[in-house]
C-alpha cells in the first residue's frame, strides 16, 4: 500500500469517518496539500514547508508545528486554530477544492496536515526544496516503494533514526590533567659468582633458553654471552 | 626580764608583717601566663571531589563556562556543556554522554582531570549538516558514575 492510500485510509477511519467524504475526495485533498507543501509557490508566505512553518511561528503555534517536524509525538491541533493559522493560505481552501466543505473539511485537514508534515520531514528536519518536491510528487503519484532509499521509510510509516555518525566533539578543562604515570624502573640483576645467562634467564623467566633476551638487552656491556663478570649489573627486560 | 621578752616579742609581731609586706612589694610581678602555644597547624585537608551544576549553551568563555546558559538551541549551533566541579582528586575521568530523543546515542566525550579546587570542564559537539530538531540530554559521569544531567531542545 502506498502512502497516499495509507493516509486516505487513516483520514477516513478518523476525522473523516462521518464526514461523508469519499476516498477520492480525500485523495484529491491530499494531493492538493502536497502540491502546496512541495513548494509550488502556494503554501505559506513563500511556499513550501518552510513558509508554512513561519506562518505557524507567527501565529504562536510554532511548538505544534515543531512537534510534527520532530521525531517525537505529533501534537494535535484544533480545526478552528488551524483555520486561523492558515487564513488566506491556499491550504485552507484545499478541502473545499476537493469537494469537502465546511467543518468536516477543516477537521480532516487538521488530522491530515500533521501526518503529512511528519512524513515529509525525515530525521526531524525539513528536506531541501528539490528533495521535498520529489517526495511530494511521489506520494501524490502513489508510487511505492519509493525510488530513493532514504524515502523507503515513508511506505512503512516509521521514521528512521537520525544519523549522528558525523558528529564531532571535544573537551577541555580549567583543571590540570593527571600526572603522567612514572615509567617503571628497569629491572636489573647483579651478577654473582656461578651465574651465567641461562641461569639468570631461568631465574627470571623460568626458561633458561631465554638467555638471549637478556643478552640482547645488554649487548652494550656483554661482548661474549659466555663471559659475564661478577658484580656486573644486567638489565632484565620484561 | 620577762617584761623585756614580751616587748621584743611585741616589736617582732609588729615588725614581721611590715617586713613581709615590704618584701611582698619588692617582689617582681608574676610573669604573665605564657601565651598559649600555637596549636600545631594541621595540613589543610582537601575537599572531596564533587560535581556541581551543568549548563548548556552555544558558546563558552576562556573560563570554560557557558556564556549564556540555555535549554533551547538551534540546529546550526555547536553545543557546549560546562560542568562545575569542586574539591580535589588525583585523577577523575569525566564523561559527557549526549543522547537524542528516547536515548539514541549522539556522542560521548571524556576528559581526565586532576582538580586541585573549583574547576570548570567543557564538552562540545557539532554536526556539520545541523542537528535534528527534538529533545536531547547530556549526562555527566565521573569515573563511570552518573552525577548530573541536563536536557535541552533543538528547534
Amino acid at each position: 500500500m502506498g502512502l497516499l492510500e495509507e493516509l486516505t485510509g487513516a483520514v477516513l477511519g478518523g476525522s473523516g469517518r462521518n464526514s461523508g467524504a469519499s476516498s477520492d475526495q480525500v485523495g484529491a485533498l491530499i494531493k492538493s496539500v502536497l502540491a502546496s507543501l512541495g513548494g509550488s509557490g502556494t503554501a505559506g508566505d513563500d511556499g513550501g514547508v518552510d513558509g508554512l512553518n513561519r506562518r505557524f511561528q507567527q501565529q504562536g503555534e510554532g511548538d505544534v508545528f515543531s512537534s510534527w517536524v520532530g521525531t517525537g509525538a505529533n501534537q494535535s491541533i484544533g480545526a478552528d486554530i488551524l483555520s486561523k493559522v492558515l487564513k488566506g493560505d491556499p491550504i485552507e481552501s484545499a478541502p473545499q477544492r476537493a469537494g469537502i466543505g465546511g467543518a468536516a473539511g477543516a477537521a480532516i485537514l487538521a488530522q491530515l496536515l500533521p501526518m503529512l508534515i511528519d512524513k515529509l520531514t525525515p530525521n526531524g528536519q525539513v528536506p531541501a526544496r528539490p528533495q521535498m518536491q520529489e517526495m511530494t510528487n511521489q506520494i501524490a503519484r502513489g508510487d511505492a516503494p519509493f525510488a530513493r532509499p532514504e524515502m523507503a521509510f515513508m511506505s512503512s510509516g516509521d521514521k528512521p533514526k537520525p544519523d549522528f555518525s558525523n558528529v564531532t566533539g571535544g573537551a577541555s578543562s580549567t583543571a590540570p590533567p593527571p600526572a603522567a604515570p612514572k615509567a617503571a624502573e628497569p629491572r636489573t640483576y647483579t651478577v654473582a659468582a656461578g651465574d651465567n645467562l641461562s641461569k639468570i634467564a631461568k631465574h627470571f623467566y623460568g626458561d633458561a633458553n631465554k638467555w638471549k633476551k637478556i643478552f640482547e638487552a645488554n649487548k652494550d656491556s656483554i661482548k661474549n654471552p659466555d663471559l659475564i663478570k661478577i658484580g656486573q649489573v644486567l638489565r632484565i627486560p620484561e | 626580764m620577762k617584761r623585756t621578752r614580751l616587748l621584743i616579742l611585741g616589736v617582732a609581731c609588729v615588725a614581721v608583717p611590715i617586713a613581709l609586706s615590704a618584701c611582698k612589694r619588692a617582689e617582681t610581678p608574676p610573669p604573665p601566663p605564657p601565651a598559649a602555644a600555637p596549636a600545631p597547624t594541621a595540613a589543610p585537608v582537601a575537599a572531596p571531589f564533587r560535581v556541581g551544576s551543568v549548563d548548556v549553551g552555544n558558546a563558552i568563555g576562556a573560563d570554560k563556562r557557558v556564556t549564556v546558559p540555555s535549554t533551547t538551541l538551534a540546529p546550526g549551533d555547536t553545543i557546549y556543556a560546562s560542568v562545575a566541579t569542586t574539591g580535589a582528586a588525583p585523577s577523575v575521568t569525566l564523561v559527557a554522554r549526549w543522547t537524542y530523543g528516547d536515548g539514541q546515542l549522539v556522542s560521548e566525550e571524556n576528559k581526565m582531570i586532576a582538580p586541585t579546587g573549583p574547576a570548570y570542564s567543557e564538552f562540545h559537539i557539532a554536526k556539520p549538516d545541523g542537528w535534528p530538531v527534538g529533545t536531547y540530554k547530556v549526562e555527566i559521569l565521573a569515573d563511570g558514575t552518573s552525577v548530573a544531567s541536563k536536557s535541552f531542545e533543538v528547534k
